[in-house]
């Protein structure tokens, strides 16, 4: 560089511990948009939740932890954090062993592996809005697939209103979610599995392991990094569900199916600023400890074993 | 020489950047900015497609003012208010705008100052006369008038004519006939109440005809705070009534599961036989090309000693944005109340104009009968009660009522639920 | 097992595997399939016999869906904002990525960090806010303001990713470019981007598909019928046509199809972009 640079006539830009200022304009279109629209309306969202809102715009009016102690205070907002944390529980569980079992049997086979693939991971390119209407007639109580298909098959007794029983609106709009996140843990556990090396499962085939002594004693602890991954990303998607549940159910019947995401969003819609942005808040402080406590957790457990 | 090429190339590709950003960031702008009599309008308050038929024909007419339509307001009630608020508050809201539900909404906006005051409008244009009082009441704030009333719906039960002929049924006179119409529906095999409360609003909106059908000018008063929710005797009456459509095996199954608009398939079917609603329906029914004949009668009041006749009111109302325009702005609202383009709405939406309500003759049997009645009784016409509520306490309504039809709560647990709801709202306001 | 060949052993052993995959395969897409032949239904038969294969192919469905509900419009709003996205994010993140991989300077284990944070919070915690501000910068309510907040919402996760990718090429690379009078710029333009083709095709297929798909955002930001992306104008759509069956389900495929056709073009691409990163 230098030498090219003397070559052309020219003198070095400055002395040596002078700041070089290419990094930061290399940077600087990103930052900038990044930190406008991105990370700005997340710290003023903390900061502005301690503050009273007039419609849109916040004031100066300090309003303490009243907002905080008004959400914490609020069986609504209890309750749909109940549901999201219910939510969370099954999402760790089904969508991820789902996607674990596809991808150990999609290892095992030799042929049409691309194939299953594509056709098991196709549901996890939709949008959710796709999803959920997709969902809504399946589940639809008279011209929907689900009842039909029960009744067909002889089992017409098992009919139900999917959507419309409260005990039964938030496991619905679970089983939607499920069909469109499984296939995200199967690709990942895939790969996660084409990177363990053959030698270990053709030395287990030689000592005779079965098929779930293999996974047990080789397969998941393998794939430790990638449960981590696959689990934290599970946290992330539950913890901030909207459009599935916002267009099956609105969060209905009674709240029976309400989440933090539609309570923020209903909170916004009635100009409610204050209590927004403090539920907000309390679900990305829930969010952050619960990801980085995880993955702290798992690092802390690979380490010392 | 290298370096000063990449400075230049950098420089300008931070130059177009910027360029992009600040073109992108007021393009909006400038494109708006153009054409002083351009009138933005986000909605005339009837079907789109009347709308802008009506948008057309005035562009045609007028070289000097322009309208230039936007279809914004089509999604659930809260979503459109809170998306007009906002826009309004900054300044990027409509020039004129129809449909405005009279009521909290209204008053909101007259509190924050975003509405013009049209005192004047009216006196010069003679419109105060033509406007009966108890509708120029709802829009009057502290003695100032902020909105024109557009239109009156009186809310009815439509039903299936051929199916009421087939089992040889009468339209009721009084509730008590009403649940004995139901009855005699159910035992035929049909659906008498067509039920549809996954969707929002409706839910808050069928409990309140029921309330206010039972509970009259009382329900007012809880709706305003006066009165503490569970205190109205009346009110009870009113959700037992409602809550029975469902329980007594009137309504459809899954009530709670379908949307409103997934609902009246039942009825265009033939499967349900009636359905409560409001004069706007008959367009939307007619589009789904039923095989049957539509008639419609009012609902009895649930209390025969309500001082209520009809449920319903105005429909919705004009106002002009603070920002707007002036003199164009009233050009397109002088139009908009002539008896022309009112009579106009009669025939192809079969709305009745507030400020006229003369109803002609020509117009199809349903229309007539709907918008001759309606205008018979425009003086015990009251309001859509749930105006009333603010958006937070209206939106939980939606799911207290789905709380209550779907057996979670009863109505004395409504009526508390409502209570700490509301006040809960009124003590941060 | 003596007596039977390698393979056929090997076939054998996997039967059971192709057995449950078959069926999982079924029971997922089973509701794609039904989506897509009730759109070719008219609405008598959706109504009355929901599993029947339609009696006859109505592409009219679509051409109601398409032009009576502007669908077109929608179409392509979500050209053009996911396109640009798409351009801007791989642009920046590229540029920024390079700058934190390979360059020293005070500061870039710190802003790198701060990019970070970004992917900690979920979704909600920004909305108020960016509400607001997009009024005060009169960005609501217009397509390129939603271009912004997309670019802004992939940034992280691009750079990540790419960050990750940079570090891998060999520092020899740029040093003997700079011997043949490269600058940094015309490394990153002339060599480093050309040999990212595959990461960045990945990147790009990864973020068009969370583009193409965003809806909470879209729904808070955009309030006119022809400014509204396809997922937004689905919803606005089924408000007011769910009576009309056969036009919901041709609908719900319009808004599905350019994602499935992407999908089928670049599934390798796509699976990739989710997997590099999980696996860095």
């Amino acid at each position: 560089m230098a030498q090219t640079l003397s070559a052309a006539g020219k003198p070095r830009a400055g002395p040596r511990f002078r700041l070089d200022l290419m990094p930061y304009l290399f940077i600087l279109p990103a930052v900038l948009i990044y930190v406008v629209f991105n990370l700005g309306p997340v710290l003023a969202s903390f900061f502005f939740s301690f503050f009273k809102w007039d419609l849109l715009a916040p004031t100066t009016e300090f309003a303490g932890l009243d907002h905080y102690t008004f959400i914490l205070n609020d069986n609504r907002f209890l309750n749909a954090l109940g549901h999201n944390f219910i939510f969370l529980g099954l999402a760790v569980v089904i969508p991820v062993s789902m996607g674990l079992f596809l991808a150990v049997f999609i290892y095992e086979i030799r042929r049409g592996r691309v194939v299953f693939r594509a056709a098991l991971f196709l549901p996890a390119i939709f949008s959710g809005v796709v999803i959920a209407y997709v969902w809504k007639w399946i589940y639809h109580s008279f011209a929907g697939v689900l009842n039909a298909v029960l009744e067909a098959i002889g089992l017409g007794a098992f009919t139900q209103l999917w959507l419309g029983d409260h005990n039964l609106a938030l496991y619905s709009t679970f089983v939607a979610y499920t069909w469109a996140s499984f296939g995200y843990s199967m690709v990942i556990f895939l790969a996660g599995l084409q990177d363990i090396s053959t030698d270990i499962f053709d030395a287990a085939r030689v000592d005779g392991a079965n098929f779930w002594q293999k996974i047990f004693y080789i397969t998941i602890p393998c794939l430790y990094d990638v449960f981590t991954f696959v689990i934290t990303l599970r946290i992330f998607t539950a913890m901030g569900i909207f459009g599935v549940v916002y267009i099956l159910t609105g969060g209905g019947p009674f709240y029976s199916s309400d989440v933090i995401d539609i309570y923020v969003f209903r909170m916004i819609g009635n100009f409610e600023m204050g209590w927004a942005t403090a539920a907000a808040s309390v679900n990305a402080v829930i969010v952050v400890i619960l990801t980085t406590g995880f993955i702290k957790f798992r690092e802390w457990r690979s380490w010392s074993s | 020489m290298i370096s000063t090429s990449f400075g230049k190339r950098l420089k300008k590709l931070t130059c177009v950047f910027l360029v992009t950003l600040l073109l992108g960031a007021f393009g909006l702008n400038l494109a708006g900015a153009q054409d002083s009599t351009d009138i933005l309008v986000w909605g005339l308050g009837y079907a789109s497609n009347y709308d802008e038929l009506l948008v057309e024909r005035f562009n045609e007419g007028h070289d000097d003012v322009n309208i230039v339509y936007e279809d914004v307001l089509t999604g659930e009630i809260s979503e459109n208010n809170q998306k007009l608020r906002v826009a309004m508050e900054n300044e990027a809201g409509p020039d004129v705008l129809g449909g405005l539900d009279v009521g909290a909404n209204l008053q909101a906006l007259v509190a924050t100052g975003q509405v013009r005051d049209l005192t004047e409008f009216y006196r010069e244009s003679g419109l105060i006369e033509r406007i009966p009082d108890n509708l120029l009441s709802q829009v009057t704030i502290e003695g100032r008038i902020y909105a024109i009333p557009q239109n009156l719906e009186s809310v009815g039960i439509f039903y299936n004519k051929d199916a009421f002929a087939e089992l040889e049924l009468e339209t009721p006179a009084s509730f008590e006939e009403y649940v004995d119409l139901l009855e005699a529906v159910k035992d035929a095999g049909y659906y008498g109440y067509t039920m549809g409360l996954a969707g929002g609003w409706p839910s808050a909106l069928m409990a309140s005809m029921f309330m206010y059908s039972s509970a009259g000018s009382e329900y007012i008063d809880v709706l305003s705070g006066t009165q503490p929710w569970p205190d109205c005797e009346n009110c009870l009456d009113g959700l037992y009534a409602f809550q029975g459509m469902a329980t007594n095996g009137y309504a459809n199954p899954d009530p709670l599961g379908i949307d409103y608009n997934q609902s009246l398939d039942l009825f265009y079917q033939g499967q349900s036989i009636m359905v409560l609603n409001g004069p706007w329906f008959i367009n939307d029914a007619n589009l789904a090309e039923p095989d049957f004949e539509i008639g419609f009668f009012y609902l009895p009041a649930v209390n025969p000693a309500t001082d209520i006749k009809t449920l319903g009111g105005i429909g919705g109302s004009i106002v002009i944005a603070e920002y707007a325009p002036v003199d164009a702005a009233f050009k397109v609202v002088e139009w908009l109340t002539t008896e022309e383009v009112a009579v106009q709405a009669l025939r192809e939406s079969a709305v009745l104009p507030a400020f006229s309500i003369e109803v002609p003759e020509d117009i199809p049997d349903l229309y007539y009968q709907i918008a001759s009645e309606t205008a018979a009784n425009v003086d015990k016409i009251g309001f859509w009660p749930v105006t009333y509520l603010a958006p937070k306490v209206f939106g939980d309504m939606n799911q207290i009522v789905q709380g209550m039809i779907g057996g979670m709560l009863s109505p004395e647990e409504f009526l508390d639920e409502m209570q700490a709801t509301h006040s809960a709202y009124l003590a941060e306001n | 097992m003596e007596f039977l060949g390698k393979s056929t052993q090997r076939r054998l052993r996997s039967t059971p595997f192709y057995l449950v995959l078959s069926f999982a395969t079924v029971v997922t897409l089973v509701p794609i399939v039904w989506v897509f032949a009730s759109a070719l239904k008219s609405n008598k038969e959706i109504r009355e016999n929901p599993l029947a294969l339609p009696a006859e192919w109505r592409f009219q469905n679509y051409i109601d869906a398409w032009f009576g509900a502007s669908f077109d419009e929608y179409f392509f709003n979500s050209i053009f904002i996911t396109v640009a996205s798409v351009a801007i994010v791989l642009f920046l993140s590229s540029l920024a990525a390079y700058a934190f991989a390979k360059m020293r300077f005070p500061g870039n284990q710190m802003i790198f960090f701060v990019f970070l944070v970004g992917m900690a919070f979920p979704l909600s915690a920004k909305l108020g806010p960016l509400l607001s501000l997009m009024y005060e910068l009169n960005l609501a309510n217009s397509r390129f303001g939603l271009i912004l907040v997309y670019v802004a919402g992939s940034l992280p996760f691009a750079i990540l990713m790419l960050r990750a990718f940079f570090q891998g090429f060999p520092q020899e690379l740029e040093d003997s470019a700079a011997l043949d009078g490269c600058s940094r710029f015309q490394f990153y333009w002339r060599i480093l981007l050309p040999l990212s083709k595959p990461s960045l095709m990945a990147l790009g297929i990864f973020v068009f598909m969370g583009t193409w798909n965003e809806f909470f955002q879209a729904l808070l930001l955009i309030n006119e019928d022809s400014k509204r992306t396809l997922p937004l104008g689905l919803t606005a759509f089924q408000d007011e046509y769910f009576t009309d069956f056969a036009l919901s389900f041709a609908g719900i495929n319009i808004t599905a199809v350019p994602v499935i056709i992407v999908y089928i073009m670049f599934q390798r691409n796509l699976i990739e972009g989710i997997t590099v990163g999980s696996l860095k």
